[in-house]
C-alpha cells in the first residue's frame, strides 16, 4: 500500500518494525550489516498490510455472543451469519448438541431467539429436561417476554414448587413448568445468567473471544468506538491491557470514549483524563479521540433523513437524540486537538454534522483535524464535497449495500437512497479520505474486511445478482487501501501503520492468495491464513 | 452469502436489543439491597407522543395525597415540552442524558433511581418513558436497579388516536408492544370523544392485550393511588373512603386469609378480576405474614414477616367488580 513502491517480495524486521522492503537481493546492505535469518513460511502466501478495522465494538459485542442463537430467521455470529431453525425439533437438536459438548455442567447452556409462533409452540420444563437433566438449559424468546428453564435451571434461578410469583409458569398439576413470563419473572429468571454472562472475568473474556474472531477475519488494529459504555472506563482499559499482555489479544486497540459517559464521569478533568490515559497508553493500547452518536441504526431505520424522507413517514423512529448545543459539545475537544468521531447514518443527520464542523472551522479554524463522520450510510454527492472542503472524512458501514439495502427499497428509505446507499464512489471523486468498518457488532453484519472490500467494489444486493448504484462502485486498489493505509489514516496512525514501509509496525495479512489477481467478486472468498502482529506470526 | 434473507430483519434488531437490556438490566442486581417493604415503588409510565402522559403526571404531583412522588422524565424528543410542564411541581424532577444505545440509557436510569432510593425522601417514583422507549427495556432496567421494585407499567392510550396509531405499520407493533406490556391501560381524552368511539378504543386495547385492566381518564384525572403502589406507606387502609375521587370504589377485607400463597396466585392468575390495585397483607394457615400487591393483571406475593396487620384493601372502577374480587378471594382455600 506504498503507491510508490507497490510489490515487494521480501521484507526486513527488526524489534517489530519494518527495516526494509524489496527482495532479498535489494535489502542486502541491511542483512550484511546485522545477524538474521530469513523466515520463508509465508514464500507461497500473500504479505498484505494488516488490515484496520476502524469502527468495531468488541468488548461490549463480545459479551453477548456467548448466547447460542436458536431463532428462526438469519442472524449475524462471529463468523457469519447463522442459519434460522425453522422448527422447534431444530431447536431441540441445536440444544442436544451443545449439552452434549458441554464439559462443565456448571455453566448453563445460554440460548436466544426462540419463537413460539413460527417455531410450532413453546418449549417447557420437561421437554428440556429431555435434552440435559444436569446442564442447566435457559431459552429467552426472540421476543424476551418469556424465558424457558429445565430442572437444573431451576434450581439455579432459585424456586421450586413451593416458590411464589407473577409469571412462574405451572403444569395443571402444579408441578413448575419452566416458563418466566414477563418483566417481572424474567428479570428473575435472568440474574444467574447475568451473573455468568457478567461475571468477574466476562469482560475478559468478551475481548478474547472477539479478539480470536477479528484475528482470523485479518484484523491486526481496530477501535472500540464506545470506551466507558460496557463497564466504564478503567475496568475496560484494564481488561484490554490484560488481555494483551497475558497474549490473548493479538490486535491494536485503540480506546475512543463515549462523550456523554466521559463528561459525565469527568467533568471538567475529561481532557486531563484523556491525555493521562495517552501517557498511559502505548503502541498496542491507546485512546484516541472522542465518539459521538447522534442518530439511530441503518437496519433499525431509526436513522435521519432529509425529504422526502421515510416511505411511511410517521412509522420512522427518529428524532429521539438532541441535537442541540453540539457546537458547544464537541467545542473543547476539537480546541484541545481531539479528533472528532462522530455518528451520522441519515442524510439530514449529515447535513446536522457538517454544519457543527462548519461552526467549529468559523469559530477556531483547523487543518489536518481528521473529523470523522461515522458510518455515512446515506448521504449524497454534494455532502460529500463538502465534506472535503470542510477537511473531513469517513468511516463508512458498507456491509448494509448487499446484506440490508435491497430489503429497504420497500421498506423505509426508498429505492433511490437504499440503492446509494454508502456513496463511496461519490466520496472518492470529492477526494475525501475514507475507510470501511463494520461497526461489529452492534448491527447484523459480520466482520471480515475482505467481505467489506468485496461490497465496496462490487456493489452487489443480497439477491446475489443487482448491483446497486454502479456509480458507487469503487476499483480494488481503493477497496483495499479502505481496509489498510486509509483505515490507518482516519485513526491519524497512518505514520505508523497501514502498509508494508520501513519504520512502521510489522504488521500483515497473510493471504492465500492476490486479491490484486483474482476476480473482483472472489474477492471475500480469499483465505485469510494468519496474521502478524510486530513481526511475531498470531497462529 | 448470497441468499436472500427472510422478512422480519427489522424486527430481528429490536428483539436482539430488547435481550440485550434484559442481560443487561439484571447484572448489577442485588438481592441483598432490594427488598420489596421498603423500597421505592416505581410506575411506568408509557405511551406515545401526545397520548397524555404528562397530564397525567401533572395532575398526580398536584395531588400527591399525602405521597412523596419523584417524577422521572426521559428527555429524549420532547426535552423542552416535558421539562417545562412538570419543572413547577416536584422537587425531584429527573432528567436523563440521551443515548441511542439502550444500554446507555438503561445505566442512566439505574443510576438515577438508585440516588433517589438512597435519599430516602420519595415513596413512590413515576418514570415517564419517552414515546417511542420499549417499555421491557425500562422494565428491565427498573428491575435491575438495586434499593426499587418495578411497582407497575401504566400504559396512556389516546382514546381518539388509538384506531389509527394501531393500525399504522409501524407505530401499531410499538404500540402493541406497549399494551401487552401493561398492567393497568389508561385511554385518555375520553371526554374528548363519544360513546362510540370510546368503546372501539376500549374493544381495541382489549384485542391488543387481552386480560388489560381499562381505565378511561378525562384530563388526566386518576387518582395517584390507583397510578402509583406505595406499599404500606400511602394507602391508609383504615381510611379508605378517600377513594371516593376520581370515580373509584375500594372495600377492604379484614381479615385476610388464611390462603395458601400459591392457591392465591393462581387464583389471581387465572381469575379475570377486575380490580385495578390490591395491596396489604394477610396470612397463611401456618401463621406466615404475605405482602400482597395487585396492580391490574401483575400481582405480588413476597413473604413479609413484619406485615403490620392482616388486611388487604381493594380499588376498582364501581362496586360490582370490587365485590366480585372479594367473593373470588373468599373463595381460596387456605391449604
Amino acid at each position: 500500500m506504498d503507491q510508490g513502491r507497490p510489490d515487494a517480495s521480501a521484507v526486513a524486521v527488526a524489534d517489530g518494525r519494518i527495516v526494509s522492503v524489496g527482495s532479498v537481493e535489494s535489502i542486502e546492505p541491511w542483512l550484511r550489516r546485522h545477524p538474521h535469518s530469513i523466515d520463508d513460511r509465508y514464500s507461497d502466501k500473500i504479505l498484505m498490510p494488516g488490515f484496520i478495522d476502524p469502527h468495531t465494538h468488541l468488548r461490549l459485542s463480545g459479551t453477548y455472543m456467548g448466547l447460542e442463537y436458536v431463532g428462526p430467521i438469519e442472524s449475524a455470529a462471529p463468523d457469519g451469519l447463522r442459519k434460522g431453525l425453522p422448527t422447534r425439533d431444530a431447536v431441540l437438536n441445536q440444544l442436544r448438541a451443545l449439552a452434549a459438548e458441554r464439559s462443565d455442567p456448571e455453566i448453563p447452556i445460554t440460548a436466544w431467539g426462540y419463537d413460539p409462533a413460527s417455531q410450532s409452540g413453546h418449549l417447557d420444563r420437561d421437554m428440556l429436561d429431555q435434552i440435559s437433566d444436569t446442564v442447566p438449559i435457559w431459552v429467552i424468546a426472540y421476543a424476551p417476554h418469556i424465558i424457558y428453564a429445565n430442572s437444573p435451571m431451576l434450581k439455579l434461578i432459585g424456586v421450586d414448587d413451593d416458590s411464589v410469583g407473577h409469571g412462574i409458569g405451572r403444569y395443571p398439576d402444579g408441578r413448575l413448568n419452566g416458563w418466566f413470563v414477563e418483566t417481572e419473572a424474567t428479570a428473575r429468571a435472568t440474574r444467574p445468567v447475568a451473573d455468568v454472562v457478567y461475571g468477574p472475568g466476562s469482560g475478559r473474556a468478551a475481548i478474547d473471544r472477539m479478539g480470536a474472531v477479528a484475528k482470523a477475519a485479518g484484523v491486526t488494529t481496530t477501535a472500540d468506538l464506545v470506551w466507558g459504555m460496557a463497564d466504564g472506563f478503567e475496568p475496560e482499559w484494564e481488561d484490554h491491557a490484560r488481555a494483551i499482555s497475558d497474549g490473548t489479544l493479538p490486535l491494536r486497540m485503540f480506546m475512543i470514549p463515549f462523550e456523554p459517559k466521559l463528561v459525565r464521569e469527568f467533568g471538567d478533568d475529561m481532557l486531563e483524563f484523556l491525555a493521562a490515559k495517552r501517557r498511559q497508553g502505548d503502541e498496542r493500547l491507546n485512546t484516541h479521540g472522542i465518539k459521538y452518536v447522534n442518530d439511530g441504526s441503518y437496519p433499525s431505520m431509526t436513522l435521519v433523513m432529509n425529504e422526502p424522507g421515510y416511505l411511511d413517514e410517521d412509522t420512522a423512529h427518529t428524532g429521539e437524540i438532541p441535537w442541540e448545543n453540539m457546537v458547544e459539545r464537541m467545542l473543547p475537544f476539537w480546541k484541545a486537538g481531539v479528533q472528532i468521531h462522530s455518528h451520522a447514518n441519515g442524510d439530514r443527520t449529515v447535513d446536522m454534522t457538517l454544519d457543527t464542523l462548519e461552526a467549529l472551522q468559523r469559530i477556531h479554524p483547523r487543518f489536518d483535524h481528521r473529523f470523522t463522520i461515522e458510518h455515512y450510510c446515506i448521504s449524497s454527492p454534494s455532502q460529500a464535497k463538502r465534506l472535503a472542503a470542510l477537511g473531513g472524512q469517513a468511516s463508512v458501514n458498507i456491509y448494509f449495500v448487499h446484506f440490508r439495502a435491497q430489503l429497504h427499497s420497500d421498506h423505509g428509505f426508498g429505492p433511490d437512497r437504499s440503492e446509494a446507499t454508502a456513496r463511496l464512489g461519490s466520496l472518492e471523486r470529492a477526494r475525501v479520505p475514507f475507510a470501511l468498518h463494520s461497526d461489529f457488532n452492534l448491527v447484523v453484519t459480520p466482520l471480515s474486511p475482505l467481505l467489506a472490500a468485496w461490497c465496496a467494489v462490487n456493489r452487489i444486493g443480497a439477491d446475489g445478482e443487482t448491483v446497486l448504484a454502479p456509480g458507487e462502485r469503487i476499483s480494488v486498489d481503493s477497496a483495499l487501501r479502505a481496509i489498510t493505509i486509509d483505515a490507518a489514516y482516519i485513526l491519524n496512525r497512518d505514520d505508523r501503520l497501514g502498509s508494508i514501509e520501513v519504520g512502521k509496525h510489522a504488521d500483515f495479512t497473510v493471504l492465500d492468495d492476490d486479491p490484486y489477481q483474482v476476480h473482483p467478486e472472489d474477492l471475500k472468498d480469499i483465505e485469510v491464513h494468519d496474521t502478524v502482529l510486530a513481526g511475531e506470526s498470531t497462529n | 452469502m448470497s441468499q436472500p434473507i427472510k422478512a422480519r430483519f427489522d424486527e430481528l434488531d429490536s428483539a436482539w436489543s430488547r435481550v440485550i437490556s434484559t442481560l443487561n438490566a439484571s447484572r448489577h442486581h442485588d438481592q441483598e439491597k432490594s427488598n420489596v417493604q421498603t423500597d421505592l415503588a416505581v410506575t411506568l409510565l408509557t405511551g406515545f407522543l401526545g397520548s397524555g402522559k404528562t397530564t397525567i403526571l401533572r395532575h398526580a404531583l398536584e395531588r400527591p395525597q399525602g405521597l412523596k412522588i419523584a417524577a422521572v422524565v426521559n428527555d429524549v424528543g420532547e426535552i423542552e415540552v416535558d421539562a417545562y410542564l412538570v419543572a413547577a411541581e416536584t422537587p425531584s424532577r429527573i432528567s436523563l442524558a440521551n443515548g441511542c444505545v439502550c444500554c446507555a440509557l438503561a445505566d442512566d436510569l439505574s443510576n438515577q433511581l438508585e440516588t433517589l432510593a438512597r435519599t430516602g425522601d420519595y415513596d413512590v417514583v413515576i418514570i415517564e418513558a419517552t414515546g417511542v422507549a420499549d417499555p421491557i427495556s425500562v422494565a428491565q432496567a427498573i428491575h435491575g436497579t438495586n434499593g426499587c421494585h418495578l411497582d407497575g407499567i401504566v400504559a396512556v392510550a389516546d382514546s381518539r388516536s388509538l384506531e389509527e396509531q394501531l393500525g399504522n405499520h409501524h407505530t401499531g407493533s410499538l404500540l402493541h408492544r406497549q399494551l401487552q406490556a401493561a398492567h393497568l391501560v389508561v385511554l385518555s381524552k375520553i371526554d374528548l370523544v363519544n360513546e362510540d368511539i370510546r368503546q372501539t378504543a376500549h374493544d381495541l386495547v382489549a384485542e391488543a392485550a387481552p386480560g388489560s385492566r381499562i381505565v378511561p381518564v378525562e384530563r388526566g384525572q386518576i387518582d395517584v393511588n390507583v397510578l402509583c403502589g406505595a406499599g404500606d406507606k400511602g394507602v391508609s387502609i383504615t381510611n379508605s373512603e378517600k377513594f371516593s375521587n376520581f370515580d373509584v370504589v375500594s372495600t377492604v377485607i379484614n381479615p385476610a386469609g388464611p390462603w395458601d400463597p400459591i392457591h392465591l396466585g393462581n387464583a389471581l392468575e387465572q381469575s379475570d378480576h377486575q380490580l385495578l390495585r390490591a395491596k396489604g397483607w394477610f396470612d397463611d394457615q401456618h401463621g406466615n405474614r404475605y405482602h400482597l400487591e395487585v396492580v391490574g393483571r401483575r400481582w405480588s406475593i413476597e413473604p413479609s414477616s413484619d406485615g403490620p396487620f392482616q388486611a388487604l384493601v381493594l380499588i376498582g372502577l364501581d362496586q360490582i367488580d370490587v365485590d366480585a374480587a372479594a367473593t373470588m378471594l373468599a373463595g381460596i382455600t387456605k391449604s
